[in-house]
């Protein structure tokens, strides 16, 4: 398991053509269907070391089943995932979880029926000791400390991301899969999460984020990629994308 | 008042609570992190306790060993093996197939317990710590008592313990919540599932070591022992098979209330006690379910889709065209005993039938449609005959007045109208148990009463068969053909309705009755509706069955038959019960399984009839992986074979059109799809996600 260490944050730079060590994420060709309909046809995908990667692209294009193949949710029918130049396509979403990508699914990140100081207890099993996750939990998030025995449901929808995201700051994740973090958010509350993220990036954790709110995510993204039927179409830097592409094209842009 | 009466009552009933509560907190396990309510729960107690006397009595090993075997092996090891493979292929099943798995599997194990504790040998386990008492002023309470009520304390405790103090525990209650969130912490679904099942067994064992060595005479008796577990399904509804505590709670009540009315009824009235005292867990049930708060109407879920035909009214009428022709070649084959077999085989059919609207396209499950055939048997009886004193006398319309049918139909609609008003705001599960409840209180209460069909040397059974005047009805064979007329002509009209707008609204509230809500319909009438009229069909069926031989008998209306109620429901869900032809099939199977057996038997000069109901366990299993049922199943093979391919889809199960039909038209399946069909993806793909059952 590699531990992602601080300060060799590859900052742009072509995908897939790793410079001395290999992405941390690879998705090389990667195929996946729901029954018989097939959903990603090839997608190749790098996500760099240390980097914030956007994954752009109208709704049914494919993005949250690439996060489903890359998280062991959906098997690949296709291709290889490569975690930290290994293959893993094929191993189990727990196993996956265990090896350090950290997946907040999209809407429902929390148990709503345990309590906050339960949801941390199952953070535990990347291995990092519960007072660890709760003291550094409580340091981002002062909040949720006031908020340790209600139960993860009845906090706002904001409270919630907090705690989910609370999960990929606490366990020392290799890469992190977040899909629409900003559901059902307000824009202010989307921008604080972000925030989170920006700074998750700059301890040298990667992240591969699927967003609706292309700008917000833009604007933390190190790389950004935009999917269309279950491809990857361009890859570039935000700015270029945000210049190239014709809002159209990319749906809504917020 | 007599304090030392209550005291020992009181004490009675608090150990019999203890062993509930152990039972019930199984339940609960399982039905937690599965999702699958276990009906074999009791059948697994039942076959620990027999277990642990083969241990301790037969081989003679010491308590604490034979205790550590069963409760510490093999019990957690059937449960285990049950969850790998059974209950883990039916995550994404409909209800009824996880009811109709889990009620086979009791069946099943009953009759493998019959198979190796033949039930001509009595057998008894030794109480624990025999003899030693303590008393309590003039009370005197057993070791035994005590050591059961401590256990019970001690595992409410542990239970506790596991489910707030351990990762593993609390990761138990995470998988209800969502299965794929817990797999993204880190955790195995899996393997939790495979736990719970084994501490499930073993609790449901220890509660059946307990009840089989305790002091409240069941001993070991197979039926005995796996009903009064289930007695611990009340216990289980009172925590809404959710909240341990609230188990607890609800297994001291019915413990209670079972020995106040035992021990403060036993001068007063005979009916009470014998008809209704035994059958108050499951008034208590009902109670339960009925205090339960209405659910959240429940929106679209995609189960696994299943093909079925619906064939035009033409084909129906051939084919119950074909049906009579061949009742009648079989009329003029086939003489004695085995006639009135498939006779019997085909009126159970005529109440499967109505099952098809109910379970089939509304998707509610019904347990009692048996109770519904008794009432209708009932009105038969008392309607279209002259000479009947007992109980309620009679109408004395008539010997055979076809005016009898009709008054089975009405009278079994208007019952089932009736209890389907408070139950029918029920969903799923919670109905299945709700109607199981009333079938069992009815055939205690109503049908073993004596004064419906009498006790057995009486002629209130007697039911008669309808006259028409013109053509006789008096020979099995020409009744026999009557019944495929009548089959036939239920079947097409069960079709028919299909086919209309009520048909539509019936699959509609199986897919979404949030939508039929948002839609403007009403999802509580609709149901209401079929449930009546399932119940009326069954009641019409029920008069005919008592025809077959002239004569019915209570049990032939409980619960557990035969026939019964539940093997009405395994059999025809096992047939297939979306389709008319599953039922035809499932009568028939019912009815002449079991002789088959026995004929077999005689043959071999040895008694087969256990194994039968090991075969029939295996088929409800088997349907875990052909949810469709045997029709289904049959028939797409079949025109696979004939056809060279798949069968042309005329019909998805599901709602919503074939996702076929969203590709370019002529293009191969995975070929591009046109930018305009991609909204309509989007829909469905969002729909597959977020309910985590598109991945195949």
């Amino acid at each position: 398991m590699t531990g992602p260490t601080p300060g060799s944050v590859a900052r742009a730079g072509t995908v897939g053509g790793g410079p001395e060590r290999p992405p941390v994420l690879e998705l090389r060709q990667v195929r996946a269907a729901y029954g018989r309909i097939e959903v990603l046809r090839g997608v190749d995908l790098a996500v760099p070391e240390g980097a914030v990667v956007a994954l752009l692209g109208r709704n049914g294009a494919g993005k949250t089943t690439t996060l489903n193949v890359i998280s062991g949710q959906l098997p690949a029918t296709h291709g290889s995932v490569m975690l930290a130049g290994r293959r893993v396509d094929g191993a189990s979403a727990d196993q996956l979880a265990r090896l350090g990508v950290c997946t907040v699914p999209e809407g429902r990140g929390v148990f709503p029926n345990l309590t906050v100081h339960e949801n941390l207890r199952l953070f535990t099993y990347r291995g990092v000791a519960l007072d660890q996750v709760e003291a550094e939990t409580f340091a981002r998030f002062p909040r949720l400390q006031a908020r340790r025995k209600q139960l993860a449901g009845t906090l706002s929808g904001g409270e919630q991301q907090m705690l989910a995201l609370a999960r990929a700051l606490t366990t020392r994740p290799a890469v992190l899969l977040l899909d629409e973090l900003s559901m059902g958010l307000a824009p202010i509350v989307v921008e604080e999460l972000y925030a989170q993220v920006a700074k998750i990036a700059t301890e040298g954790i990667s992240v591969l984020v699927v967003e609706q709110f292309a700008r917000t995510v833009l604007a933390v993204a190190d790389l950004a990629a935009v999917m269309h039927h279950g491809a990857i179409h361009h890859v570039g830097r935000p700015d270029a994308i945000m210049d190239q592409l014709s809002d159209a094209y990319l749906g809504n842009l917020s | 008042m007599d304090w030392n009466k209550l005291l020992e009552l009181t004490i009675y009933g608090v150990a019999l609570a203890s062993i509930y509560a152990i039972a019930a907190s199984g339940l609960v396990v399982t039905y937690t992190t599965s999702g699958i309510f276990n009906f074999a729960h009791g059948a697994i107690g039942m076959l620990m306790a027999f277990t642990y006397w083969q241990v301790r009595v037969q081989w003679g090993l010491p308590t604490w060993l034979s205790l550590l075997i069963v409760l510490g092996f093999v019990a957690p090891f059937t449960g285990a093996v049950i969850e790998r493979t059974l209950i883990r292929n039916l995550r994404a099943a409909p209800l009824a197939v996880t009811l109709v798995v889990t009620a086979a599997l009791m069946v099943g194990l009953m009759g493998v317990a019959t198979v190796l504790w033949p039930p001509d040998q009595s057998r008894s386990l030794p109480a624990f710590f025999t003899g030693k008492t303590v008393s309590i002023g003039s009370t005197i309470v057993t070791y035994q008592q005590l050591l059961t009520i401590g256990l019970a304390v001690l595992l409410a405790i542990l239970l506790k313990a596991l489910f707030t103090w351990t990762r593993t525990g609390i990761a138990m209650r995470a998988v209800v919540d969502s299965r794929d969130l817990v797999a993204l912490n880190g955790g195995r679904p899996v393997m939790l599932s495979t736990l719970s099942w084994a501490l499930g067994a073993m609790l449901a064992g220890l509660a059946g070591i307990l009840l089989a060595s305790g002091p409240i005479g069941i001993g070991l008796v197979i039926e005995a022992l796996t009903l009064v577990v289930i007695n611990a399904y009340a216990a289980a509804l009172f925590g809404r098979l959710r909240s341990i505590p609230l188990t607890f709670v609800g297994a001291l009540i019915i413990g209670l209330a079972q020995q106040y009315t035992v021990g403060y009824s036993i001068t007063k009235n005979a009916f009470f006690n014998t008809q209704i005292v035994p059958v108050v867990p499951y008034l208590l049930l009902f109670v339960a379910l009925l205090l339960m708060p209405e659910g959240r109407l429940r929106g679209a879920q995609l189960v696994h889709a299943i093909k079925i035909r619906v064939p035009s009214l033409r084909t129906s009428v051939i084919w119950s065209g074909v049906l009579v022709l061949g009742g009648w070649v079989v009329a003029e084959l086939v003489t004695g005993t085995n006639l009135t077999t498939i006779s019997k085989g085909l009126a159970i059919g005529i109440i499967m039938l109505s099952l098809v609207p109910l379970t089939g396209y509304a998707g509610q499950i019904s347990l009692c449609q048996m109770t519904f055939a008794g009432i209708g048997a009932f009105a038969m009886s008392r309607v279209a005959s002259s000479g009947t004193t007992v109980g309620f006398g009679s109408l004395g319309i008539g010997n055979g007045s076809p005016l009898g049918l009709l008054a089975a139909f009405v009278l079994a609609a208007a019952v089932g109208a009736l209890i389907a008003l408070p139950a029918i705001r029920l969903q799923g599960l919670y109905l299945a148990l709700a109607t199981m409840a009333f079938a069992v209180i009815m055939s205690s209460a109503f049908f073993e009463g004596g004064a419906i069909f009498g006790t057995g040397s009486t002629d209130a059974g007697a039911v008669q068969r309808p006259d028409f005047g013109m053509f006789s009805l008096s020979s099995n064979g020409a009744y026999l053909v009557f019944l495929s007329v009548v089959f036939g002509l239920v079947a097409i009209g069960v079709l028919a309705l299909r086919r209309g707008p009520f048909g539509r609204r019936l699959l509609a509230l199986r897919d979404s009755p949030a939508a039929v809500a948002t839609l403007g319909g009403s999802p509580t009438r609709t149901k209401l509706l079929v449930f009546s009229l399932s119940a009326g069909l069954a009641g019409l069926g029920g008069a005919l069955y008592g025809g077959v031989d002239r004569n019915v008998t209570p049990g032939q209306f409980s619960f557990f038959g035969p026939p019964g109620s539940l093997a009405v429901f395994v059999l025809a869900v096992v047939g297939g019960v979306a389709t008319v032809t599953g039922p035809l099939i499932g009568g028939q199977l019912l009815l002449l399984v079991p002789v088959f057996f026995t004929w077999l038997g005689t043959k071999l000069k040895t008694d087969l009839t256990p194994y039968a109901q090991v075969l029939f366990g295996l088929a409800g299993i088997g349907l875990g992986r052909n949810p469709g049922g045997a029709v289904v199943e049959i028939s797409t093979r079949f025109r696979a074979l004939v056809s060279g391919r798949m069968p042309r889809e005329t019909e998805m199960e599901a709602n919503g059109p074939p996702i076929e039909a969203l590709l370019v038209p002529g293009s191969p399946l995975g070929a591009p799809i046109a930018e305009s069909q991609l909204l309509e993806l989007d829909a469905l793909l969002d729909l597959e996600e977020v309910s985590g059952l598109g991945r195949a």
